[in-house]
C-alpha cells in the first residue's frame, strides 16, 4: 500500500470514530428513534423486588455512608442489599457487623470484582439485580426509575447517569474538568444509542439488568459494566439509558489514574472480544455497527495516530499538503507535550500544599 | 484559564486517553495485580 493510502485510511479511521460515527448516530436517533416504554413512577404499584449488589475492597472509611445512602432511597418494592467484600484487609468487616440486620455480608478471599460479582449474585432473591460502587452517592430516586423502565419485556437492563462534578464546573483540578468534557460526549454517544435501541454497556458505577438475564461472569473479567450488558443484547434485548437515575462522583484529578482507569477500560474491551467474539458477527449482534464504531474502532485510533504521523512524515517532502498535515500533528502534540507539563507543575503544586499543611501540623 | 491553556490540556487528554489502547494491550498481554485489585482502583468505572 502507498503512503497515501496509508495516511488517508488512518485519516479515516480517526475522523469516523471521533466525528462521522456521532454525525452519524445523531441522524439514526433523530429518524428512527425507538422510545421504550416506562412505569409512571408516582402511579405504579407492581413494583418487582430488587437485590443491590455492592462489591467492596478496602471501604470501611467510606462504607456507612454508602449503605446508608443505598437504604434511605424511595423504593416502594421489596429491597435487598448484599455487599461483597473482597479480600478486606481494614475494618470492612466492624462495618458490616453493625449493619448486621438490614445487610447480608458476603466475604471472599482477595480474587478480583468478578468474582466478588459472581458471589453476591448467586444469593440475591430479587427480580432485578442491581449493580453500585462504593464511592458514589445515588440520587433519592434512582432506584425507582432504573426499575421503572421493565415494564417494558424488551428491555433487559437499564444504566443510570453518572454525573461527576467537573462537569458542573465544580473541581479546581483541570485534568478534571478535561474529564468532565471527554465524560460529557460519552454520554450523549450512550443517549444517542439508546435512542436507536440500546447502549453498548453500562455506567459500572450504576445499572440494573433483569436477574434471569445473568450469566457468572469470567473470572478474570475487566469490564463487568460492558460484558454483563452485552451479553443481555445479545440475547435480543435492550439497554436503557435512564437519566433520572444518577449516581454523583468526582471526576479523577491526577491524570495517572485517570489513564490507569483508562487502560484498564481499553484492555477489558480487547478482551471482551476474546470472551464474547459473537460481537464481532454481524448477524449475531444487533448493535454490531454501534460496537464496531464506538468500541472496537478505539482499539485501533492509536495506530491510525502513529500511521498517519509516519505517512505524512515520508510525504512532506514531496507535497505541499502532507507537510501542512505534519505540520499540524506537531502543532498537536506540542500542545499535549504542553499539557502534560501543566499537568505535572499543577500535581507539583498541589503534593506541596499536602507537605506545607502536614509541617504545619507536625509543627503544632 | 486561557484558551491555549485549555487546548494544550484538552491536546494532553486525547493523546493520553487513544494512547490508553495500546497501554492496555500490553498490559492485558503481561497480566496483573492492577485487574483485582483494590475498589479505589475499580471504584469509577465508565467502560
Amino acid at each position: 500500500m502507498g503512503m497515501d493510502r496509508v495516511f488517508w485510511f488512518s485519516a479515516f479511521v480517526i475522523g469516523y470514530t471521533y466525528l462521522g460515527y456521532p454525525l452519524l448516530l445523531a441522524a439514526w436517533a433523530r429518524a428512527a428513534r425507538r422510545p421504550n416504554r416506562k412505569a409512571d413512577v408516582g402511579e405504579y404499584r407492581n413494583w418487582p423486588s430488587i437485590s443491590i449488589v455492592l462489591a467492596v475492597r478496602n471501604e470501611a472509611a467510606r462504607l456507612p455512608a454508602r449503605i446508608d445512602n443505598l437504604l434511605q432511597l424511595n423504593y416502594p418494592g421489596r429491597r435487598e442489599l448484599i455487599v461483597v467484600s473482597n479480600g478486606s484487609t481494614d475494618g470492612t468487616r466492624d462495618v458490616l457487623a453493625e449493619y448486621a440486620d438490614r445487610v447480608q455480608a458476603v466475604e471472599i478471599p482477595a480474587g478480583g470484582k468478578a468474582r466478588a460479582l459472581n458471589a453476591g449474585v448467586s444469593i440475591a432473591a430479587g427480580d432485578i439485580l442491581i449493580f453500585a460502587d462504593a464511592r458514589q452517592q445515588f440520587s433519592a430516586d434512582a432506584l425507582v426509575e432504573l426499575a421503572a423502565n421493565f415494564i417494558d419485556s424488551e428491555v433487559g437492563g437499564a444504566t443510570g447517569e453518572l454525573v461527576l462534578d467537573s462537569e458542573c464546573g465544580e473541581t479546581t483540578s483541570s485534568v478534571g474538568e478535561s474529564v468532565g468534557l471527554y465524560w460529557k460526549y460519552e454520554k450523549w454517544l450512550r443517549r444517542n444509542e439508546s435512542a436507536v435501541w440500546s447502549t453498548l454497556g453500562a455506567t459500572g458505577a450504576i445499572y440494573a439488568i433483569r436477574r434471569e438475564l445473568w450469566r457468572p461472569l469470567p473470572a478474570d473479567a475487566l469490564l463487568d459494566d460492558v460484558l454483563v450488558p452485552m451479553r443481555v443484547v445479545l440475547d435480543g434485548r435492550r439497554i436503557v439509558f435512564d437519566e433520572k437515575a444518577r449516581a454523583y462522583d468526582h471526576a479523577s484529578t491526577d491524570a495517572a489514574s485517570e489513564t490507569r482507569r483508562k487502560t484498564r477500560t481499553l484492555a477489558g474491551n480487547y478482551q471482551i472480544l476474546a470472551q464474547e467474539p459473537r460481537l464481532l458477527v454481524p448477524v449475531l449482534n444487533p448493535v454490531w455497527l454501534q460496537y464496531m464504531s464506538h468500541k472496537v474502532s478505539r482499539l485501533f485510533v492509536p495506530w491510525a495516530l502513529i500511521a498517519a504521523f509516519v505517512a505524512s512524515a515520508v510525504l512532506a517532502p514531496s507535497h505541499w499538503f502532507f507537510t501542512a498535515a505534519l505540520s499540524m500533528q506537531i502543532a498537536f502534540y506540542g500542545l499535549a507535550a504542553i499539557g502534560a507539563a501543566l499537568e505535572a507543575r499543577e500535581r507539583r503544586g498541589f503534593l506541596n500544599q499536602v507537605s506545607a499543611v502536614a509541617e504545619g501540623k507536625g509543627a503544632r | 484559564m486561557g484558551t491555549l491553556t485549555r487546548l494544550a490540556r484538552v491536546a494532553f487528554t486525547f493523546v493520553t486517553m487513544n494512547y490508553a489502547a495500546i497501554a492496555g494491550l500490553v498490559a492485558l498481554g503481561r497480566g496483573g495485580e492492577i485487574w483485582v485489585g483494590d475498589s479505589r482502583d475499580m471504584g469509577q468505572r465508565r467502560s
